[in-house]
C-alpha cells in the first residue's frame, strides 16, 4: 500500500523542489498550525522528519 | 404405554434445542444479538435436533429414504453460515474498525458447526433411548444424560483457544525520541504534531503481546489477528481516534499503542486476552513439532 504525500510544511523554501503542495511557515508555531488544519481539512496524519520538515499523508485505512 | 419413538424423538428434540440454547450463550462480545439473532438462532437448532433425533427411529422403521433428510440439513447448515458470512460482512462498512475477513469466517463456521453439534446430540440421545434395554423412564433420563454429556465433550473440544492462552499480554510505557512513538523498545509511529504526542502520553495506553512459542507468534503475525483484537478492544471499551500496532521482527512481540474511551488498563488487558484465536489463522503442528526437536 503506497501513501503519496498530499503535502509539505516547511521553514525553508530552498530545500524544495516541488511535485508536492508545500507551505512555507514562518515559525516553528506557525508550521504546526499549517499542518494541524491541513490534517484536519484533508484527513491526513502529520509526520515530522528529523530535517524539521512536516509531511501529511492520507489517514492509514485501518 | 407410551410409543418408544415418539419418546425418543421428544425427548432428543427438547435436548438438542437446549444444546443450542447452551451454546448460544451471551458471552461479553454480545454477539449473535438478543433478541432477534438468538430467535433465528434457536429456531434453526430446532430443527437441527428434529432431524437428528428422526435419524435413528426412521432407520428402525426401515424408512432408509429419510435418512437423505440429513444432506438437506448439511445443505441448510451451508445456508446458515453463508447467510451469517454475508450478514456480518455488510456490517463491515459501518463498523468503526471492521471486524475483518478471518474473523467474519471464523465467526459463520462456528454458527454452521454448532448446528451440527446440535443434531449429533439428538442423535445420540435418541439412540440411547432407543437401544437401552431399560425402563421408559430411566431409558429418557439416561438419554439426556448422554445427549449433555456428549454435547458438553464436544463444546469443549471445538472451544475457541484465546489469545491469552498462547501469548502473554500486558501494558507498557509509551515513550517518543524526536516525533518517534515506542511502546517499551517497538517503534509504532512518526507523530508530528506536538499536541498529539501529549493526547497520547496522557491518556494512551501501551501494550506488549508476547507470544509463548513460534506457533502463536505466526498466528498472532497475521494482520487478522490483530484486527480482530483491535476490533474487540473497540466494541467493549471504545477507541478514539489514535491506535497502531507493529511487529518486531526480531523479538516476534507485537506492540500497540490505543486510547481508549474508557481509560483502564487492566480491562484492556483482559479484553485483549480474551479475543479468540482465529481458526483459519492459527498455526500449530509443524512450528510445535520443530520446535520439540
Amino acid at each position: 500500500m503506497s501513501r503519496d504525500i498530499m503535502a509539505i510544511v516547511s521553514l525553508d523554501a530552498n530545500t524544495i523542489r516541488g511535485g508536492v503542495p508545500v507551505f512555507i511557515a514562518d515559525s516553528s508555531q506557525q508550521q504546526i498550525e499549517i499542518a494541524e488544519e491541513l490534517g484536519r481539512l484533508m484527513r491526513g496524519d502529520v509526520f515530522r522528519l528529523k530535517n524539521g520538515m512536516l509531511i501529511l499523508l492520507p489517514r492509514a485505512e485501518r | 404405554m407410551p410409543n418408544l419413538n415418539l419418546l425418543a424423538i421428544t425427548t432428543a428434540i427438547a435436548i438438542g434445542t437446549l444444546t443450542r440454547y447452551l451454546l448460544l450463550q451471551d458471552d461479553y462480545r454480545n454477539y449473535p444479538s438478543f433478541p432477534n439473532g438468538h430467535l433465528i438462532h434457536l429456531t434453526v437448532g430446532f430443527v437441527a435436533a428434529a432431524l437428528g433425533s428422526v435419524a435413528i427411529p426412521a432407520l428402525l422403521n426401515e424408512d432408509y429414504v429419510a435418512v437423505t433428510f440429513l444432506t438437506l440439513a448439511i445443505h441448510q447448515f451451508r445456508e446458515v453460515r453463508k447467510m451469517e458470512n454475508s450478514s456480518l460482512m455488510n456490517l463491515e462498512d459501518t463498523e468503526l474498525i471492521p471486524r475483518g475477513a478471518p474473523y467474519v469466517d471464523g465467526l459463520a463456521k462456528s454458527f454452521e458447526a454448532r448446528n451440527y453439534v446440535v443434531l449429533l446430540t439428538s442423535l445420540v440421545t435418541s439412540s440411547v433411548i432407543l437401544f437401552v434395554p431399560t425402563f421408559f423412564s430411566v431409558r429418557v433420563g439416561l438419554g439426556a444424560i448422554a445427549g449433555l454429556l456428549f454435547q458438553y465433550f464436544v463444546a469443549h473440544i471445538t472451544k475457541d483457544k484465546c489469545v491469552g492462552d498462547v501469548a502473554d499480554v500486558f501494558t507498557a510505557a509509551i515513550h517518543f525520541q524526536d516525533s518517534n512513538l515506542y511502546v517499551d523498545n517497538i517503534y509504532l509511529t512518526n507523530v508530528g504534531l506536538p499536541l498529539h504526542q501529549e493526547h497520547i502520553l496522557n491518556d494512551g495506553i501501551g501494550i506488549i503481546i508476547e507470544p509463548h512459542n513460534l506457533a502463536a507468534a505466526v498466528t498472532l503475525m497475521n494482520y487478522g489477528s490483530r484486527q480482530a483484537i483491535i476490533h474487540e478492544v473497540a466494541r467493549i471499551l471504545g477507541v478514539r481516534q489514535y491506535y497502531e500496532s507493529r511487529r518486531d521482527s526480531f523479538s516476534h512481540r507485537i506492540g500497540m499503542y490505543i486510547l481508549v474511551v474508557e481509560n483502564d488498563p487492566k480491562a484492556l488487558v483482559q479484553v485483549i486476552e480474551q479475543v479468540p484465536l482465529l481458526e483459519s489463522l492459527r498455526r500449530k503442528k509443524i512450528l510445535d513439532f520443530k520446535e520439540e526437536q
